[in-house]
């Protein structure tokens, strides 16, 4: 039998993979490869500071490898166990601290200009850390779905299984989450770029 | 399923608008364009979904994912690596073993197991038989004084 090159660990799926990662490293390394980017960023959103994500998330890590022997998928699939993993960290965190940390805007700002390209950027910095502002003023469950739906792109039924929730159900609060994201900063205040044929916003590719 | 909450629990549930609110994010989120459906919307929705939907452009433009420093994903890739080489041994899972055992061992254990806890339980039952012995001693021997006392 042949050991697998990092190329064909990373075309295995994931219940696959933790099978293997119970007996062998190089297929946990290859979860870790392809989930600690998406752990970093929810991480990262959740905390505002580069270096609370880092010691976050190599927590995460640590733990899902000291515990993965004893993962049974159970309806759970890995990545959702991984971000319930980060949540209860996240959580933890933020429970020892007494006041709720705001992402610094220079820091915020550098990311983003790490992460995108000038031309697809279309927001002001003023809005962006007004936006960024309000949305970490939402409750817990909100800030979690917006990161979750948006920073790491993930599907209403994955976002279901990870907040333990129905996909109707993340649907909906989806909905209330955009209504009160709107009354917290004042209303439509700003018009969108129209479609002439239909009046509504284009939609776009952002990134 | 987790239930809501009192103050999150929908009041007038506009399943239509969620629905086209859901398609649009996911929209967003693949960069697929997206065909709206606004006029299957009652017209008082189809303002506030208009409004809702710059919203979520703007979110989408806004919560850009950033990127870990490459020297930090590296070096929690070896530490991981690291940790596994030295805790391999000390983690071996005891079902695992059990469950490699050869059948005669197994047998051996399970008679062993049995042999073992038959011995306890016949311990314990003495122990108990004894103090019932003596209990129903003293109550005979309190029963003959009081008959004594009440002859004297």
């Amino acid at each position: 039998m042949t050991v697998p090159n990092a190329e064909e660990w990373a075309a295995l799926e994931d219940a696959t993979l933790v099978e293997q990662a119970r007996t062998d490293q190089a297929a946990f390394g290859a979860l870790y490869e392809r989930y600690v980017q998406k752990v970093y960023n929810y991480i990262y959103y959740r905390t505002g500071s580069h270096e609370d994500a880092e010691d976050l998330t190599a927590r995460v890590f640590h733990r899902a490898m000291a515990h993965i022997k004893g993962y049974v998928e159970r309806g759970v699939p890995f990545q959702a166990w991984l971000y319930r993993i980060a949540h209860n960290l996240v959580a933890n965190w933020h429970r020892d601290r007494s006041r709720h940390k705001v992402v610094p805007l220079d820091e915020y700002v550098a990311a983003r200009l790490r992460s995108e390209a000038p031309e697809s950027s279309a927001e002001s910095q003023d809005e962006i850390e007004r936006l960024t502002q309000a949305v970490r003023a939402l409750p817990e469950e909100r800030q979690q779905l917006l990161i979750l739906k948006f920073v790491d792109r993930l599907s209403n039924q994955e976002i279901g299984v990870i907040m333990d929730r129905s996909e109707g159900a993340i649907k909906s609060l989806y909905h209330r989450t955009l209504l009160a994201l709107r009354e917290m900063l004042g209303g439509g205040e700003e018009q969108p770029e129209a479609d002439e044929s239909t009046g509504m916003p284009r939609s776009e590719k952002r990134r | 399923m987790r239930h809501f909450s009192q103050d999150e629990t929908p009041k007038a549930p506009n399943t239509a608008l969620e629905d086209l609110l859901a398609a649009q994010a996911d929209a967003l989120i693949s960069g697929a364009p997206f065909e709206d459906s606004l006029p299957s919307l009652a017209p008082a929705d189809q303002a506030a979904a208009h409004s809702l939907m710059l919203l979520a452009n703007r979110l989408s433009a806004g919560l850009a994912p950033v990127t870990p420093d490459p020297a930090f994903v590296a070096r929690l890739h070896a530490e991981l690596a690291a940790q596994a080489s030295t805790a391999a041994p000390a983690n071996v899972d005891l079902m695992l073993r059990w469950r490699n055992l050869p059948q005669r061992y197994k047998v051996a254990a399970r008679i062993g197991g049995l042999t073992l806890t038959a011995g306890l339980a016949l311990l314990a039952s003495r122990r108990v038989l004894e103090a019932l012995t003596r209990f129903q001693r003293r109550e005979r021997t309190e029963d003959a004084d009081l008959s004594l006392n009440a002859a004297g």
